[in-house]
């Protein structure tokens, strides 16, 4: 299996945490809060068409809700195939990182 | 108030559902609306608005991004299926494909033809402010190209607006060089200031101060090759005339194609005092003279001609009306007398189009009606595609791609076909036309655009037809719709009557070509030899030169003559014996003529007599024809004064004869003598001879034309030839129109081809189980035809009409004119009718004698 890019670990990640909770707001707030940049809807809809196609995740589509003028939400959950992948990226990183100690404050 | 400031921003939100598949596959509204309100509570809606703003604004790009990856995507999808389809039928493709390519080519060639004929005289600097002063004297002189001598100076002293003036004159000289010897119709006269007016290239030389000196000349690179070859000509003397010695001052570019006169010689205006002894500029004669003048930038010339009636009254001549024709017009609007070439016509160009609309639109219908015809077979693919989850705009994309893709294949195969067709057309057209698709980004870019029109043009109908199907109904395995058959049949209508139209033109057209050939002209055409004289001094020898060619028993007449009976153009004015102020300004059509003219032509005198060398006087009569007698009123015209100073008699009247071209009504004409003035040359000799032996006479013709003048180049015409010629335009039109019906009916014959192949198909089992019962194969031909003849009536009945009042206006053209028979009619319903005939008859007869096993197995 191919190894996820850093976009796709980050959404993936986001997703896993929201557990239930994962829809278009919560994982924007989300993502917006780790990359600490202001992530635009389009752009996310696009990478979540991407994960989406690649069989990351799957998508249903909740119940209409009072809040949002009556509309549903659409709630995304990891596939097994998508929580492989993440369990391999962070094997990838444990590895990537394995044996380097903290950087002290003078180096950064 | 403030509700309304805590809901997002209308206009964004309008944006936001302009992107369907965000809301579709993401809810995006309900996210951003969540988001929206979550903002507005915590930092003001003012922010919150701002926030969704972005939001919005900043998702297009992304938007736009996946929807071309879609779109591509997708894209490759219907390639593929079109692909296939096009193998899958390969009849059906060839037909449509050859339809729209043929269409398309002459499309193309109608098009690059009407660029051409739009470009005339467009190179010129500032060609928007040049003009031709042409005049008219209103119920007596239709329009007239040339002008007065003495205008142009008059213009330029009295009008601070215009910039410059020139005049040009054509005098046809014989030229000499060494041992070469050419007849040169386009040596020209022209002012200084030619050079301030038109723009055209100078290779070497002063052209302003070549044209100042009198006999000096400057010549074209053309010509410049064909006397001097790789002499340099500069300085060279240049003999013409036998008597006239021009300096080679300059030599210039040949002049475009594309330009309404062009010249091989340009020599200085001057010169001609020197060749005339009695000549003189005046505001009297014309002497074919063109003025032309260019105004100050971006004047309006309705200024100018708002002037002209003063102007006009200050010289003497209110009687005249002066018309400023734009320069780039003349080619397609100036079809006027005395022009310096045949003109093309703006109607012509009008016509074109619509043939070529026409005919690209029949191939469209072609398309149109063989793809919803075959939508049987399609029908299940967009069944599935509609259940598998496509939408109606997809399957629409999908048809419309696929018929683009048609029209780009035809495209490329039209472009083929324009290349090699191009030299058969540039000769059908008489022009220059040049056709570079990969050099010309205009035509390059025209004809893609032209292909992605043409394709949606032909795939609109049927994808949106295809695309309304319900995929239940179609599953289930219903056919043909009603009202598909209905459009399709109102299709086929269309273009028989579109061809049925073209066929009446063509029949019209050359029923008028016919008629021309053989109205009586009032006088006779056939047998009659014409030999151009250049030789001035045959003048004094002519009668010599005669009574030699007599002594010939197959010559039975010769005739010198200054201008030849079918083109007598020169427009004089005279005086005479009880003229009346009214008709003080009357001009005459004026032939110069010798004795034997009249009796050589068969012309009629109804009165007096004809010129005779027994009355010395006849050197300056004339004889009137009988419209010049009437526009003046003139009663016992025998004996009256008339002349140029009403010096000479009248002698005799002749009957009307057709002395321009039956375009033009018959005008006013005389006759004068040759011999009564100096100047008037001979231009033509005339000989009527046996029709048998040809050869030998004009053997002996040209014998003796070397012995009288050995040094000019010796030509010789038909009359009939001559006369025909005029007609040139009309015959070229013609055989365009023939040729685009032929194409028309041609590409509607295609597609009725498969129509019928689709319509016998469908009806397989129908026609198995009439068989079985006991149907003739004669009956089953006449069902499977029945449709399209009725078809065929619709056709006729609408094309009718519209045939008729087209094509009389097209012959109003003529002073002339044959009238439309039933004959036309009925025998373009005959020609379209067998034609249908045997376009269906090939697969009616197949349907018709197939084994009625083979139709009623399956199932």
């Amino acid at each position: 299996m191919k190894e996820l890019t850093l976009a796709e670990e980050i959404l993936l990640t986001a997703i896993w945490r929201l557990e239930d909770n994962a829809y278009g707001v919560t994982i924007r707030k989300k993502v917006a809060a780790v990359t600490k940049k202001n992530v635009i809807y389009g752009t996310l809809y696009n990478s979540l068409d991407q994960l989406h196609r690649k069989g990351y995740v799957t998508k249903t589509r909740g119940k209409p809700v009072a809040e949002r003028g009556g509309r549903s939400k659409m709630f995304y959950t990891l596939t097994p195939k998508g929580i492989r992948a993440l369990k391999m990226a962070r094997e990838l990183h444990r590895r990537i990182w394995d044996g380097i100690p903290e950087f002290s404050e003078k180096k950064s | 108030m403030k509700l309304d400031k805590e809901t997002p921003p209308y206009l964004a939100k309008w944006l936001l559902l302009r992107m369907p598949r965000y809301e579709e596959d993401f809810l995006c509204v309900g996210d951003l609306d969540e988001e929206f309100n979550e903002i507005c509570r915590q930092a003001g809606h003012r922010k919150a608005r701002f926030w969704y703003w972005t939001q919005v604004l900043r998702s297009i790009p992304a938007y736009l991004r996946i929807s071309i990856l879609w779109g591509l995507i997708m894209f490759k999808n219907y390639l593929k299926t079109a692909f296939r389809n096009i193998k899958r039928h390969k009849g059906y493709s060839i037909i449509n494909i050859a339809g729209l390519a043929i269409g398309m080519t002459c499309c193309i060639l109608i098009l690059l033809f009407i660029r051409y004929e739009l470009s005339y005289d467009t190179f010129h600097k500032d060609a928007r402010d040049i003009y031709r002063v042409a005049f008219e004297i209103p119920d007596r002189i239709d329009m007239n190209a040339s002008s007065f001598g003495l205008l142009a100076p008059a213009l330029m002293q009295d009008f601070p607006e215009v910039r410059s003036v020139a005049r040009i004159r054509r005098l046809e000289s014989t030229v000499f060089y060494k041992d070469h010897a050419f007849t040169e119709k386009n040596f020209f006269l022209a002012d200084p200031e030619f050079f301030h007016v038109f723009t055209f290239p100078v290779i070497s030389g002063d052209p302003e101060k070549a044209l100042s000196e009198p006999f000096s000349v400057l010549i074209t690179q053309k010509t410049a090759e064909k006397y001097f070859g790789d002499e340099n000509p500069m300085g060279k003397t240049l003999h013409a005339d036998n008597k006239y010695d021009y300096r080679v001052a300059g030599i210039l570019e040949n002049p475009p194609q594309n330009s309404h006169f062009k010249f091989d010689f340009l020599a200085s205006f001057i010169t001609m005092e020197r060749i005339w002894e009695e000549y003189s500029l005046s505001w009297m004669n014309t002497n074919r003279i063109l003025t032309y003048v260019k105004l100050k930038k971006n004047y309006n010339p309705d200024d100018l001609g708002k002037k002209f009636p003063e102007f006009l009254r200050r010289y003497g001549r209110e009687d005249v009306v002066f018309h400023l024709q734009p320069l780039t017009s003349i080619h397609l609007h100036g079809n006027i007398d005395n022009d310096l070439e045949a003109n093309s016509d703006i109607r012509y160009v009008y016509i074109f189009s619509v043939i070529a609309f026409l005919i690209i639109l029949i191939a469209c219908f072609n398309y149109m009606n063989l793809s919803t015809a075959r939508s049987v077979y399609r029908s299940k693919e967009v069944g599935v595609r509609k259940v598998v989850g496509a939408e109606r705009k997809h399957i629409i994309r999908q048809f419309m791609s696929e018929s683009i893709i048609f029209a780009l294949a035809a495209l490329f195969i039209s472009v083929f076909l324009v290349k090699l067709l191009m030299p058969a057309f540039n000769s059908l057209v008489d022009r220059h036309l040049s056709f570079h698709f990969l050099r010309d980004s205009e035509i390059f870019l025209g004809l893609f655009i032209l292909a992605a029109i043409i394709g949606f043009l032909a795939g609109s109908y049927p994808a949106l037809f295809l695309s309304s199907i319900h995929p239940v109904h179609i599953l289930r395995g219903m056919r043909d719709h009603k009202g598909s058959s209905v459009f399709r049949h109102f299709l086929v209508v269309f273009q028989f009557a579109v061809s049925i139209v073209l066929i009446i033109g063509t029949l019209v057209i050359y029923q008028q070509l016919h008629y021309i050939k053989n109205r009586n002209l009032g006088f006779d055409k056939n047998h009659i030899v014409v030999v151009d004289l250049k030789d001035e001094n045959l003048k004094n020898v002519y009668e010599s030169m005669r009574n030699e060619l007599k002594q010939n028993p197959r010559i039975l007449g010769a005739s010198f003559c200054c201008d030849l009976p079918n083109e007598i153009k020169a427009l004089n004015g005279y005086r005479w014996e009880g003229q009346t102020e009214e008709n003080r300004w009357q001009l005459f059509y004026t032939a110069a003529v010798d004795n034997e003219f009249i009796g050589l032509l068969g012309l009629e005198l109804t009165e007096g007599r004809n010129f005779s060398e027994e009355f010395p006087t006849d050197k300056k009569a004339v004889i009137l024809s009988e419209t010049a007698v009437r526009t003046i009123g003139m009663e016992n015209p025998i004996g009256k004064r008339f002349g140029y100073r009403a010096e000479g008699t009248v002698i005799g009247v002749i009957k009307d004869f057709h002395h321009l071209s039956l375009h033009s009504e018959i005008g006013p004409a005389l006759l004068l003598h040759v011999d009564r003035e100096t100047h008037l040359n001979l231009n033509y000799l005339l000989i009527k001879i046996n029709p048998s032996e040809i050869t030998k006479t004009l053997a002996f013709i040209k014998k003796k034309f070397k012995e009288y003048s050995p040094h000019y180049p010796f030509s010789v015409t038909f009359m009939d030839d001559r006369i025909g010629k005029m007609y040139r335009t009309d015959n070229r039109l013609g055989q365009i129109l023939n040729i685009f019906s032929f194409t028309a009916i041609f590409i509607a014959c295609l597609g009725l081809f498969g129509l019928a192949a689709f319509t016998a198909e469908r009806r397989t089992k129908e026609i198995g189980i009439r068989k079985v019962i006991g149907a003739s194969v004669s009956s089953i031909f006449f069902l499977l035809s029945r449709e399209f003849v009725k078809l065929m009536m619709i056709a006729f009945i609408l094309a009718y009409p519209i045939a008729y009042f087209s094509m009389n206006r097209w012959l109003q053209g003529f002073a002339y004119r044959t009238h439309i028979g039933v004959a036309v009619f009925l025998l373009s319903a005959l020609s379209a009718f067998i034609t249908v005939l045997l376009t269906i008859s090939y697969q009616s007869i197949k349907a018709a004698t197939a084994n009625p096993v083979d139709s009623l197995r399956y199932e």
